[in-house]
């Protein structure tokens, strides 16, 4: 291993921190153009490769040699080596990991996700579009009957995802509250460890609860028509049915959560560019598509893998087992895949960013994520379009040490 | 001519075609790829190859006048 010391493409420490707003950690430029394929040792001294660019970055994604079932225990993880579970840890390992089709590989993993495909399809989504303007009306009517100033991380960009999610799983109205607050508590992942994983669990019983009620009565919503295909046919476990709905839970949540008030930040700075999008709302979907790109918020999360056998890729010799990390937010500025990369161009038309993902596993809620994305920037700048900061950006808090990177708060005025 | 297909045991329903050829493809009522109508315009054949690189999962084919496949990334060098 003393022989990282003198490899160019060795980083000493990874994850590395974002250190300004609306950049990708600044090391990312300097490895990109050095190499396609950087490399950080695991705690076990596994070597993980680091993918700086796009063209590789899609291959890894693409590729049917690698793995995503990060419960394996060779799986190169940055986390500290973990003791061997106790048979009670394993069996409580095994049932939280049921439904999770995340971490697993083809054709488990399809076998699950081909259940949800027609429920995440253009079509649905679009039949749920008036759905979510009605949630985001309501929201704009509170902040405006609370007046300003306000803070849009929690009175808007938090709540949207909470319903929407709350209207697509068929959470009952009166039980709304319950399910953000909960699902709050869940992101507050840098406060206690202890209380959001007793969060998860409140979830878990509360989504398990629903789940038991669709099973008895099962009604017109995801639920229900999972019942019905698939439970009922013994496709689909009680247990496993839970595990998909957290999945999708955590999956849409704070992702587009942190998107909304990091998109109206940036759109904010971008004042001229903010103007047309105001004058002609077609160019929504391209301005979107350019905040996923841009921002890329959640960089590498959900991009890890592991080489199921030797492969190459990048003129690199993958060794089997070794780790397998596509940087997203570095991929996204690679000037190779985009002009002017660092630039902020709602014209661009650009589509083929990594934000989602690429492969069998590219998000399944993209186009849900979209749809809310359009109409949560859209509906805020046409209902209250003297929407400012109430303070300078360089006062604002963001989230340098998350997996997911957003703002704690986003102070607003009007 | 251009002929356009697409394999419905791969597609993951992600809408990468529909959303870049809405002529050329819908989804179904099972969430999955329809072809609409073959690429029998140029700019209808510049939308499919579009759909052809923005596929996460290659399940569309294109096979040229000179009966070669498009392969994705071929026509942007990616």
């Amino acid at each position: 291993m003393a022989a990282d010391d003198e490899d160019p493409r060795a980083v000493p420490r990874f994850p590395m921190p974002r250190r300004s707003p609306f950049d990708p950690p600044p090391e990312y430029a300097d490895l990109r153009e050095k190499c396609p394929m950087a490399y950080v040792r695991s705690p076990s001294g596994t070597r993980i490769w680091l993918v700086t660019r796009h063209a590789e970055g899609r291959k890894v994604l693409s590729d049917r040699r690698v793995s995503t079932d990060t419960s394996r225990p060779d799986f190169p993880s940055l986390r500290p080596v973990r003791r061997t579970p106790t048979p009670e840890e394993a069996e409580q390992l095994r049932k939280a990991r049921e439904g999770q089709f995340i971490d697993m590989d083809p054709p488990e993993h399809d076998v699950y996700r081909r259940m949800l495909i027609s429920e995440f399809s253009i079509r649905r989504i679009n039949a749920m579009r008036p759905g979510i303007q009605q949630v985001v009306d309501m929201l704009i009517d509170d902040l405006l009957k609370n007046g300003s100033p306000a803070d849009l991380v929690q009175a808007y960009g938090l709540a949207i995802p909470s319903l929407v999610i709350c209207q697509l799983l068929g959470v009952p109205y009166e039980d709304r509250e319950y399910f953000q607050s909960r699902t709050r508590q869940i992101l507050k992942l840098s406060s206690d460890p202890n209380e959001s994983t007793r969060a998860i669990l409140d979830i878990r019983s509360f989504l398990s609860d629903l789940v038991s009620q669709a099973e008895r009565e099962p009604g017109d919503n995801l639920f229900g028509r999972l019942v019905t295909k698939y439970v009922s046919t013994g496709e689909l476990s009680h247990d496993a049915m839970v595990g998909m709905a957290l999945l999708l839970l955590m999956a849409g949540h704070e992702t587009t959560a942190n998107q909304i008030p990091l998109g109206v930040l940036t759109l904010l700075e971008h004042p001229t560019q903010l103007a047309q999008l105001l004058a002609d709302p077609s160019l929504m979907p391209g301005a979107v598509e350019e905040l996923l790109r841009y921002n890329s918020i959640a960089d590498w999360v959900a991009f890890d893998r592991m080489a199921n056998e030797d492969m190459e890729i990048g003129g690199q010799l993958i060794r089997a087992g070794e780790g397998i990390y596509v940087l997203g937010a570095s991929a996204n500025r690679d000037v190779r895949a985009f002009e002017r990369p660092d630039e902020f161009d709602i014209h661009r038309g650009a589509k083929h960013h990594l934000a989602f993902g690429d492969g069998v596993h590219q998000c399944l809620g993209q186009n849900l994520a979209r749809a809310e994305l359009e109409i949560a920037f859209g509906t805020l700048f046409r209902r209250i379009p003297t929407l400012r900061l109430a303070k300078e950006v360089d006062e604002l808090r963001f989230k340098y040490n998350s997996a997911i990177f957003g703002l704690h708060e986003l102070p607003v005025t009007w | 001519m251009a002929e356009l297909s697409a394999d419905t045991d791969g597609c993951i329903g992600a809408g990468r075609c529909v959303d870049v050829a809405p002529e050329l493809f819908d989804s179904g009522e099972d969430g999955l790829v329809v072809v609409r109508r073959q690429p029998d315009e140029p700019r209808l054949y510049a939308a499919a190859e579009k759909a052809v690189d923005l596929c996460p999962v290659m399940a569309i084919e294109l096979l040229r006048a000179d009966r070669r496949v498009l392969t994705p990334g071929e026509q942007t060098g990616r």
